[in-house]
């Protein structure tokens, strides 16, 4: 952990945990699985993390014994390269899995970009609620995948993708996955806070800064992505925006 | 305006291509299976041969090669490898053109990706470049210029038809700084004809005013009756590049303290490659362009050197590799020790035996040959581990080549002792 660890806050006995009865992602996560009486008897194993932009999660070649499920927020994956240099590998949005692998050491370190909320729950835990409730094991195996998934479309964004196509599949991403709607506008016209930096977004597309700023221009000129401010953008039709991938999205 | 490498100092790749026995069987399968197995985020350097001076058609020919044969690898690749360095070489053969090198790293970016943190080197003559060129290839990205100076005395110039006074290199390289271009090296050479000791020791000075961070320094592998002469000339130059200050790396290289290679040889990050010593974290260099050389741990090949055959083989959609070779397992186990005595000038046999799985028995031929230099001191042997003390640095080619089965060992002594 960094110095500063992240703010653990276990729910008090009883009922349902109010994080969880809020929770957004709660359809997508283990929990779905759950009923709410099984949800309130878990919470004394599970915990809800909250961590303060730009701290770390977890490092990278430390042993990880918890799953955590992004409940809101960006965090920064990356990977300490030999040179010291870092490599942005992917980035946690909401209903997101980490600490999935196997090995019990984790590959790549995890940031806060800005202020973000998990829940963690043990693998010792979930191994004790497999046993009781099959479902949970099967959306595991099911999700087991995630941080692999993550490699994998990395791999096919940078080896089967132009300059364009990489920064046009990144948006639209964004916009599924972050973009909050905008009053009086369709369903298709999203705002999104960028959480991290143009360099992080450069790094994880593999491209230079100014190639990036220099596509961007060229979406701004199209109109598919409007620039608020450095920190947001509008994309005025995330289904044109999607048309324009080729690839699958990641 | 041509700017030919002195065909009298030791070749660099091609003196690797003879050592190794590259046979046609370790070709573009071979290679593709490479690629193929780097992995995601995996370090790599690329080193792209540029055209020598030929007419713009032939040139635009080449580059046109030089694209295809990126799009092919980029297909074994499928998306895997991170792009650290990336090494332009035979360009200061040409008089410079910046969009070339514009429309290469285009393609790379596309093909590999590039981030800012990608050091690009690129080799130079000082002739050609105007303080325009400095600035467009600053632009593009470029952080490591290497000048091919040579020497300075106008005596050896004009043997070498080659004339570029001092002051001439000195506004080059101070354009290059007004840009931001800050890394800069020199080729400096001995064995050169009308050279004699005071010569060089004037023209090294001469280059260290200028102070570049590093100088690599030439020379013919010593031979005949010029052995000796050539042996006192590098002697005099290294003698003198220390005195100004400049450190030692492997036996070639020189650095000035804070420079990054000093830097890298202090914190134990130099490696030894085709390329000479560099602080590059990758073990996989991928060669592009005619003849150019490709290096994995466990493999070295050499695209098709025969520029006709080249744009055959790109026509049919294949890797343009012509020959090369497998490295065993002892093969890598006697590269780790070389690098390691020639980068680190320290060794633990045991170490690296185990690692690469080998027993310790296979370099028995070579700690014999190295008794000779263990009784003059040159090397101490204390278990497995060899040492060559400082005073022994320039001799460690010569320690480490004992290690190379290519070589013979027997030469060797009379000439290093």
């Amino acid at each position: 952990m960094a110095s500063q660890g992240p703010t653990l806050s276990c729910q008090g006995a009883g009922e349902l945990p109010i994080v969880c009865s809020i929770c957004s992602v709660r359809a997508d996560s283990i929990c779905a699985d759950l009923t709410d009486t099984e949800l309130a008897n878990i919470r004394g194993s599970m915990s809800h993390v909250d961590l303060q932009k730009s701290q770390a999660l977890i490092h990278e070649d430390e042993p990880i014994d918890t799953l955590y499920v992004v409940t809101a927020g960006v965090l920064r994956l990356s990977k300490l390269l030999e040179d010291g240099r870092q490599q942005v590998t992917g980035f946690a949005y909401p209903g997101d899995f980490i600490g999935l692998n196997r090995h019990g050491i984790s590959n790549f370190t995890a940031e806060a970009l800005v202020d973000v909320s998990l829940c963690s729950f043990p693998h010792v835990m979930l191994d004790r609620l497999s046993e009781d409730h099959p479902g949970i094991k099967t959306r595991l195996i099911r999700n087991a995948d995630t941080e692999l998934s993550k490699a994998y479309a990395h791999m096919m964004l940078l080896g089967q993708k132009t300059v364009l196509e990489r920064v046009i599949t990144f948006f639209h991403m964004l916009g599924e996955r972050m973009g909050a709607p905008v009053e009086g506008e369709e369903d298709t016209f999203v705002q999104v806070a960028l959480a991290m930096s143009r360099r992080d977004i450069a790094d994880f597309l593999a491209i230079r800064l100014e190639t990036l700023s220099r596509t961007l221009r060229q979406l701004k000129e199209d109109d598919l992505v409007r620039e608020i401010d450095r920190r947001t953008v509008i994309i005025p039709d995330l289904d044109a925006l999607g048309e324009m991938r080729v690839m699958p999205d990641l | 305006m041509k700017n030919q490498r002195p065909s009298y100092l030791a070749p660099r790749e091609s003196d690797l291509v003879m050592a190794h026995s590259f046979t046609p069987q370790v070709g573009a399968g071979a290679l593709a299976q490479r690629l193929a197995g780097i992995g995601l985020y995996e370090p790599i350097a690329l080193s792209i041969h540029l055209p020598f001076d030929d007419s713009e058609a032939q040139t635009s020919r080449y580059l046109d090669g030089l694209l295809d044969e990126m799009r092919l690898a980029a297909k074994a690749m499928a998306g895997c490898g991170r792009v650290v360095h990336i090494q332009f070489k035979g360009s200061r053969a040409t008089a410079l053109k910046v969009d070339h090198l514009s429309r290469v790293l285009d393609e790379i970016e596309r093909q590999f990706g590039l981030t800012d943190e990608t050091s690009l080197a690129l080799e130079i003559n000082p002739r050609v470049v105007s303080y325009q060129d400095a600035e467009d290839l600053s632009r593009l990205g470029i952080t490591q210029v290497s000048l091919a100076v040579y020497d300075f005395s106008p005596a050896v110039q004009r043997a070498l038809g080659q004339v570029q006074p001092a002051r001439m290199v000195t506004e080059v390289v101070a354009a290059f700084r007004v840009v931001g271009i800050f890394e800069i090296g020199f080729e400096m050479a001995y064995g050169l004809p009308n050279q004699s000791v005071r010569s060089i020791e004037k023209s090294i000075l001469q280059a260290v005013d200028i102070k570049p961070d590093q100088v690599v320094l030439a020379g013919p592998e010593p031979k005949g009756a010029q052995a000796g002469t050539c042996d006192a000339l590098m002697k005099a130059a290294q003698q003198m590049l220390t005195n100004q200050g400049y450190s030692m790396i492997g036996f070639n290289h020189f650095a000035l303290p804070g420079s990054s290679l000093a830097q890298a040889a202090c914190q134990g990050r130099l490696k030894h490659s085709l390329q000479g010593f560099s602080d590059t974290p990758a073990k996989v260099t991928i060669g592009f362009g005619a003849a150019a050389i490709s290096q994995f741990p466990n493999a070295i090949i050499q695209n098709e050197p025969d520029v006709a055959k080249y744009y055959e083989a790109l026509a049919s959609a294949k890797l343009p590799a012509a020959r090369g070779v497998h490295l065993s397992r002892e093969d890598q186990l006697r590269a780790a020790v070389i690098d390691d005595l020639l980068c680190h000038l320290e060794t633990d046999l045991a170490k690296h035996c185990s690692h690469f799985n080998v027993k310790l028995s296979a370099l028995d031929a070579a700690l014999k040959a190295l008794d000779p230099f263990a009784s003059k001191g040159v090397v101490t042997i204390r278990e497995s581990v060899i040492r060559i003390p400082e005073p022994g640095r320039a001799m460690a080619q010569r320690v480490a080549n004992v290690f190379d089965v290519q070589k013979p060992t027997h030469t060797q002594l009379s000439s290093a002792l």
